[in-house]
């Protein structure tokens, strides 16, 4: 039947035509706002505008002379680097309990130790910053930073757990065996295995607190401001088109950790963490 | 080399070693003692208790009840890193992040040895298991034999005591498998190590070992060599896992001067049985393998024999295989190498044959029936 | 056995090598290790959210417990639209991300690994890009002057700019590129476990290929889809930034209100009340979600 076969083959393309459209307007969408802000901040208008009026690097120069802006920076390094380190050291090893123990409540406790990933983070803002006041503590950058922390040790336990639970557990008896001490086959044979996946998580963790807005809004007072504050006041209510410079930086490092996490354990696992 | 276990002082020795977890009890007082220079194979189904006994023993689990003695060293509370155990195990645990050298390094750095008498040692172990050239390659790059040749480099270079092999061949395509076990074992003979052995494969444990211990729900239910553990099984559970039988329900109708007249299948057998006298009307299961039946067209005049039909006819190569129905409910399993000098003939389905026992006394015969338990042993 | 076991001979050796042993209670106990992430949860993460609900439940001149401010917000009419419109706006957002991410997540199981890496490199960058910076860039194609205005007048499509920044839909528009990630990765998750041979034996009994991916593919990726909609949901009924920055204030939802009350007002019974009620109705979707996701599970490892 010629008639049916013809139906069938126009259907079949239809439905590919449909499926390839929906996906690279998908692909598109969440690309575009990412390349639009680093094509605009080389914009040599006086708005930041897209398609940009001519080229030029004169907001990125303009960056270079706001001194808060060089301040909230290194504040949120500093803030983001500490905080980091912190999880990193609690996460990795909370994530060794969590795979390779065996005691009543694990997975209980595993959910409790990635709850920060589903609370929303104005709600722990606000309930730290109730918190910090309680106790009397001003506000101040390790106060930013532990809050920071708690937020963001799901990341290191996640991505750290998951490399454990994908390390083969007869290594660590093969170097017993061979006479390594726990202490020696932690360093010599599993530390080394996990360190893509800590490498991942850190980044994560370290993104994740570098950008971060919601909490910082609470806890960080006028004194500590960090950069997702400067931007978020310099874009709402300084219109500063430096604003986008600020931004294209901020997505070339988020760029960087996206290489970093392809580079040590490739994308397609990542997203399994 | 099949020393005698009973003489030399044993490299290994449990003692009535038990493993429980919780209310399970996976090892269940096994004793075992193996000689230097012995290649023991633990053999059971997954979940007979074989892995945890060899944890037990590598020290990775301290045992509930028993000992573990090494060389006249009770290792109960030795922590594993200072038992001087080899293992390999089934996915060959290579460090992923160090080159072969420094895997076979490995186990020698731990113990503090000099950086040349290392490099010597590396390279000879190398040598020993024929991949030289491989040292500054990763355990990513290398087939599943090469890297189980490593692992193997890399526990001998150590010089352990015992060497334990945790289904090393799994992992393995069935013709490379073959290759490594004979490798494995001359190896081994080489270098007169001690050896435990795991596996669920039956013809592996059979080629490679000294002594099978045949493992079922935490015990060891029957140790002796393998051509042993094959002709007499010392019960159905060992006599149905290893090999192929025909297990058929008997009864006995008497004894006389050493052998038992038992009926399957309205066939009186006489089978010579150094046991008791058993009551006749007595129900038993009779094991008969299948090689150790034939067929023929006529009936045989100085022996006892079914008449049947043939059902199935299978080629596997150097054997055919036949299944032969007798009566209504009873299929025997009969398997006659195709290139025999006496009968070459091959059966085709629905022939008629006529069916005998080719030697009875590598009849088996057990208590019970066959819906019963398979844990009694043999007469 | 086949050999007589000999007597337990207690005589063997202990004392020897005592020097190199240790004893196995004396190993530092692997469980240990989780201890100071949990203490410092329950100390910096727990007590916190206990002092959310203890500011939720008092009020100044009452003793003892009150649900005085529950009362007030959830009788109160603004709040109850604002409640609505959060919970609309987020169901929308999640109907959207989902219409772009199954056919994205479909595809991605059906190309070679160059175009996978494309997509979870396109995927993942907005993910892990700040909110801020991503917000600010729909403000800068929404605009006046924005990208699309500029396209739209451009083509003749439309005579003047059309309104789009400071809108809902400006909004809905932003919130849903932002949450597209989100509903993606359990999509691709959940559908790379499904055997592609499933299509095809339905496309060689007969069906033709559309129908193959409605009645075999979609069917089978539902628990992905239950995931996905359940954290887009969640994620977006609490989202701040991108509401405050692209809708410019010509709207409340439930987390402009938190601020509103916590650092404007400084009425922090109010703003934990809210912060409660809010949780309490992202808890209850996740909760329904997984309930319904238990539903499409099919074949071994259903419960």
């Amino acid at each position: 039947m010629p008639a049916g076969r013809l139906g069938g083959r126009v259907g079949h393309v239809t439905f590919w035509v449909a499926i390839w459209t929906l996906a690279l307007g998908g692909l598109l969408y969440l690309l575009l706002p990412t390349l639009i802000i680093v094509v605009a901040s080389f914009t040599a208008g006086e708005y930041i505008t897209f398609p940009p009026q001519g080229l030029s690097l004169r907001w990125f120069t303009r960056l270079m002379a706001l001194a808060e802006v060089r301040v909230s920076a290194w504040r949120s390094l500093i803030v983001a680097t500490a905080a980091t380190a912190v999880a990193v050291v609690l996460g990795v090893a909370a994530a060794f309990p969590l795979v390779r123990g065996r005691f009543a409540g694990r997975e209980a406790l595993n959910a409790f130790l990635m709850s920060p990933l589903i609370l929303p983070s104005l709600v722990y803002g606000l309930a730290a910053l109730m918190f910090v006041s309680a106790i009397g503590l001003p506000l101040s950058v390790p106060v930013l930073v532990l809050s920071h922390v708690a937020i963001i040790v799901p990341y290191v336990i996640r991505t750290t757990a998951a490399s454990l639970a994908l390390l083969d557990p007869h290594l660590e008896e093969a170097a017993r065996s061979l006479g390594a001490n726990a202490w020696k086959t932690f360093l010599r044979v599993i530390l080394p295995n996990l360190l893509p996946g800590i490498a991942t998580g850190a980044a994560f963790a370290f993104i994740s607190s570098f950008d971060n807005l919601t909490v910082s809004l609470f806890l960080a007072g006028p004194r500590v401001e960090t950069l997702p504050i400067r931007l978020f006041a310099m874009i709402n209510f300084d219109f500063d088109p430096a604003a986008a410079a600020i931004s294209a930086v901020l997505v070339l490092i988020t760029f960087a950790v996206v290489l970093l996490a392809h580079w040590a354990v490739g994308l397609t696992r990542v997203i399994r963490l | 080399m099949t020393p005698s276990p009973t003489n030399a002082r044993p490299d290994l020795r449990l003692v009535d070693v038990s493993r429980r977890y919780g209310p399970v009890t996976a090892v269940d007082r096994v004793s075992l003692d193996v000689a230097p220079g012995e290649f023991v194979t633990l053999l059971g189904p997954s979940g007979c208790g074989k892995t945890t006994l060899l944890k037990c023993i590598a020290g990775f689990l301290p045992p509930s009840e028993g000992q573990v003695v090494l060389r006249d060293e009770v290792m109960n509370d030795v922590l594993p890193h200072l038992r001087n155990i080899g293992i390999v195990f089934q996915h060959y645990a290579l460090f992923p992040h160090m080159t072969v050298a420094d895997n076979v390094a490995f186990g020698l750095r731990m113990r503090k040895r000099a950086r040349t008498a290392i490099a010597g040692r590396v390279q000879e172990m190398l040598r020993l298991v024929r991949l030289p050239g491989f040292a500054d390659r990763y355990p990513h790059q290398l087939s599943g034999g090469q890297q189980q040749r490593v692992a193997l480099a890399r526990v001998l270079a150590v010089e352990p005591v015992l060497l334990l092999l945790d289904e090393p061949f799994g992992a393995l395509d069935k013709k490379l498998r073959v290759e490594m076990q004979l490798e494995v074992k001359q190896l081994v003979a080489l270098l007169g190590m001690t050896t435990i052995f795991v596996t669920h494969d039956q013809e592996e444990a059979m080629r490679m070992s000294d002594r099978v211990a045949i493992m079922h729900a935490g015990r060891i239910v029957q140790c002796a060599a393998p051509e042993v553990i094959y002709d007499r099984p010392c019960d159905l559970f060992v006599a149905d896992f290893i090999g192929s039988s025909n297990l058929l329900d008997g009864r006995i109708r008497g004894t006389s001067a050493g052998r038992l007249r038992v009926e399957v299948a309205g066939v009186p057998l006489e089978v010579p049985c150094h046991a008791s006298v058993r009551p006749a009307g007595e129900d038993v299961v009779v094991m008969v393998r299948p090689e150790n039946l034939a067929l023929s067209e006529t009936w045989p005049s100085d022996r006892p024999a079914w008449a049947g039909v043939v059902s199935l006819a299978l080629h596997t190569g150097p054997v055919m295989e036949y299944e032969v129905v007798v009566g209504e409910t009873w299929r025997l399993r009969v398997s006659r190498p195709r290139m025999q000098v006496e009968s070459a003939r091959v059966w085709a389905k629905g022939d008629r044959v006529a069916v005998t026992v080719v030697d009875l006394k590598a009849v088996r015969i057990f208590h019970g029936d066959t819906a019963g338990a398979t844990s009694v042993r043999s007469l | 056995m086949d050999r007589p076991l000999e007597p337990r001979d207690q005589s063997l050796s202990t004392s020897g090598a005592r020097a190199r042993r240790a004893v196995w209670s004396r190993q530092l106990r692997l469980w240990q290790l989780v201890l100071p992430a949990t203490l410092f949860l329950v100390v910096y993460f727990v007590v916190p959210l206990g002092m959310l609900f203890y500011f939720s439940v008092r009020a100044p001149g009452v003793s003892g417990v009150t649900l005085v401010h529950f009362r007030k917000l959830l009788t109160d009419t603004f709040f109850l639209q604002t409640l609505g419109l959060s919970v609309r706006l987020s169901l929308e957002v999640t109907a959207v991300a989902l219409v772009l991410g199954f056919p994205l997540a479909y595809l991605y199981t059906r190309l070679g690994p160059v175009w996978r890496l494309a997509i979870l490199f396109v995927t993942l960058l907005p993910l892990l890009t700040s909110a801020v910076v991503r917000s600010f860039a729909w403000i800068v194609i929404l605009g006046k002057h924005g990208l699309i205005n500029t396209v739209f007048i451009g083509t003749g499509l439309t005579d003047g700019p059309v309104k789009l920044l400071f809108t809902l839909d400006g909004v809905r528009i932003a919130l849903a590129q932002v949450q597209l990630p989100f509903m993606l990765l359990p999509l691709i998750n959940a559908m790379e476990q499904l055997d592609p041979s499933l299509e095809h034996a339905a496309v060689s009994l007969g069906a033709s290929q559309a129908r193959a991916f409605f009645k075999v593919t979609v069917p089978l990726s539902a628990p992905g889809v239950v995931a996905g909609a359940i954290l887009s949901f969640a994620l977006t009924i609490s989202a701040f930034i991108t509401p405050v920055m692209v809708g410019g204030g010509s709207f409340n939802v439930m987390p402009t209100l938190i601020y509103q009350s916590a650092i404007v007002t400084l009425d922090w019974s109010t703003a934990s009340t809210t912060a409660l009620i809010l949780l309490v109705v992202a808890l209850a979707v996740v909760w329904g979600g997984m309930t319904l996701g238990r539903r499409f599970r099919y074949g071994p490892g259903s419960a």
